[in-house]
């Protein structure tokens, strides 16, 4: 087995997407340009068997190894042909040992890198002294009537939702322009106080949405924007991606209304899942729970210099 | 606790039993009731406390896989089991912070993947991995999935003669065991050890098989039966006559037996130690995720992350 930087990136993206969704498909991977390593999983010198993808930034001096803005992980996939299943296991191992290896060779400062839910034998990165942490998302299956999945929403979320329709809250589907959703969603983040990368952002809306792997839902009343949620997908996953309402509107239920259309539109689109990509944050966490979700762990691991793991124990203890 | 114990025994627990925890000294192990509004107990764990030096530890009970905890979900919606979930382990982050001891690692059973909250009250959330073997195949299967060494030392163990049978001689198990944890400079707690085996264990709820070649032991597992999983609790070999489908013919044995009881599953009961993960792993079992919540002071955090190893 061979890990090395890829150079055929048409074939890395058809197996990417194939495996790792739409976060591993030429679409999204672009946004990056090339400031983003992808990384290939070769059985020999030629056939692509897997991969992964990061970003190694320089901040301080340092060397950071991380996963690129809005992407919740590093698409590692591989393709096993082990029908024993003691054999699949330890291919499994060998194939997270040379990741870990690989990942190591890069000497980064720090890194903080997460895997696919799917992806679950971690121990070789426990071995190298990584820290593996759960990361949490909520996802909601979507092969039943939409009936049934709106009635194992919150009471509470229900009545929002109700509420908001009986306050003359209106959805509408991909009504706004890409400079309109950069400027929302840039106006939203830092209103919230959350980083954002203006560069990649804009990508998202200008080089990556399109009609076949997104839609975005907004909330009007009296044609006024009260909130809008971006949404992407492939076959099977739809993600909840980008979220944001006007606080200062005073109309209570428009996020819960949006995330309802949302949910409904992802079904439409043959979608099997909902995933709210990522429920780490108190409050995300209790909104995203009262839609009746399923909780799926995935792993993160961190590792840092002796001096940046021990100055990080005291500012971010859920790493380390 | 009357009550505790009428709980326990309703909902088939083990490392809550009066049975189990009786093994181990009253004043280091702590059985905990959770209550709900009307004082009624709806679940249970349990947990082991020392003091080593001037510091207070608390940990999972030695030779005991996790905190066995167990709580009954009153909720029928998903959002309501969700909720449940959520406020249990933040009641639980709660009380394991208010025993403010310098050093706290808990194993938590497989099912519970919940540890929000705990991340939320500053603890860390670890993982842990174990191997879990599906009985429900066929023994056919079973065999196939093994990894071609291993079925290779069982053919070559029946070859050479070994005897491989279920044995009641616990004090044989006893001496095979402590040689092993010896080796690996772990006989820690051996006093539990031997509780479990001469004073806990009997025929429906657990197994032991023994390998001996010339009438000699040379190798033996030992396994719990918890519900519908038989739980793979230790093992041992005589390093001076080691045959290598011994310890492999007993673990195959202790597979077959489990199946023959109408367990449902078999659990290899953590597997984190790289050397013996490896040898679990070629059994064909599916790698399973359970948590472990850790808390331990910053400063002592950094004295460790130093020394590059952990206090227990």
């Amino acid at each position: 087995m061979i890990l090395k930087p890829v150079e055929n990136k048409e074939d890395f993206f058809e197996k990417s997407a194939q495996f790792a969704g739409v976060f591993g498909s030429r679409d999204w991977l672009t946004v990056y340009g090339d400031q983003l390593s992808l990384v290939g999983i070769y059985k020999d010198e030629q056939q692509l068997i897997g991969g992964f993808f990061y970003l190694k930034v320089k901040k301080y001096g340092f060397s950071f190894l991380k996963l690129p803005p809005y992407t919740p992980h590093c698409g590692l996939f591989f393709i096993s042909e082990s029908k024993n299943k003691s054999s699949a296991n330890s291919f499994a191992k060998e194939v997270m040992a040379e990741v870990c290896q690989y990942i190591d060779a890069q000497k980064a400062a720090l890194t903080v890198m997460a895997f696919p839910f799917y992806i679950l034998d971690l121990q070789p990165f426990i071995w190298a002294k990584y820290k593996v942490v759960p990361n949490y998302t909520y996802r909601i299956a979507l092969d039943k009537p939409m009936e049934e999945i709106r009635a194992n929403f919150d009471s509470k979320n229900r009545n929002a939702i109700a509420k908001a329709i009986k306050d003359g809250v209106e959805v509408r589907s991909n009504g706004m322009d890409a400079e309109s959703l950069y400027n929302f969603f840039n106006g939203t983040l830092t209103a919230a106080g959350a980083n954002i990368y203006n560069t990649e952002l804009k990508h998202i809306f200008y080089r990556f949405r399109q009609n076949h792997n997104s839609f975005s839902m907004e909330a009007y009343k009296d044609q006024v924007l009260l909130g809008t949620v971006f949404c992407i997908h492939d076959q099977t996953t739809c993600y909840y991606l980008l979220g944001g309402v006007d606080k200062n509107s005073g109309v209570q239920g428009v996020n819960n209304l949006l995330v309802q259309y949302c949910i409904e539109e992802a079904a439409k689109r043959g979608c099997k899942v909902f995933d709210f990509e990522g429920s780490m944050l108190k409050g995300v966490e209790k909104f995203f729970r009262g839609f009746g979700p399923e909780l799926v762990p995935y792993y993160t691991v961190n590792k840092a210099k002796l001096p940046i793991e021990l100055m990080l124990k005291f500012k971010k203890r859920e790493l380390f | 606790m009357p009550a505790l114990e009428a709980f326990v025994n309703k909902h088939g627990l083990l490392f809550t039993s009066g049975a189990w925890t009786s093994l181990y000294d009253g004043d280091q192990l702590c059985r905990c009731a959770i209550l709900n509004n009307n004082n009624e107990i709806i679940g249970c764990f349990v947990y082991y406390r020392f003091k080593k030096s001037i510091f207070q530890f608390v940990i999972s009970p030695p030779y005991t896989p996790h905190i066995d905890l167990f709580c009954v979900n009153p909720a029928e919606s998903v959002v309501g089991k969700n909720t449940f979930n959520k406020e249990l382990a933040e009641a639980l982050s709660l009380y394991f912070s208010s025993l403010k001891t310098h050093y706290l690692s808990l194993n938590l059973p497989a099912g519970l993947t919940d540890t929000q909250p705990f991340i939320w009250a500053g603890f860390n959330s670890r993982t842990r991995f174990t191997y879990v073997i599906d009985l429900q195949q066929n023994e056919s299967q079973l065999w196939d999935n093994l990894a071609s060494e291993k079925r290779k030392s069982i053919n070559k163990a029946q070859k050479d003669g070994l005897e491989i049978s279920e044995t009641h001689q616990y004090d044989v198990v006893y001496d095979l065991v402590l040689q092993s944890l010896d080796r690996n400079d772990k006989a820690k707690n051996t006093g539990i050890l031997k509780e479990i085996l001469f004073k806990y264990a009997t025929p429906s709820n657990a197994f032991a098989f023994l390998a001996s070649k010339d009438k000699q032991p040379i190798g033996a597992t030992f396994c719990l039966v918890y519900q519908h999983t038989a739980l793979y609790l230790f093992g041992g070999f005589n390093a001076a006559n080691a045959h290598h489908g011994a310890s492999v013919s007993c673990m195959w044995q202790s597979i077959l037996k489990a199946k023959q009881m109408g367990l449902r599953c078999f659990d290899f009961e953590g597997s984190m130690n790289e050397s013996i993960e490896r040898y679990f792993r070629e059994f064909g079992g599916t790698l399973t995720p359970y948590f472990c919540v850790e808390k331990m002071h910053p400063l002592m955090s950094t004295y460790f992350a130093i020394r590059k190893n952990k206090p227990v």
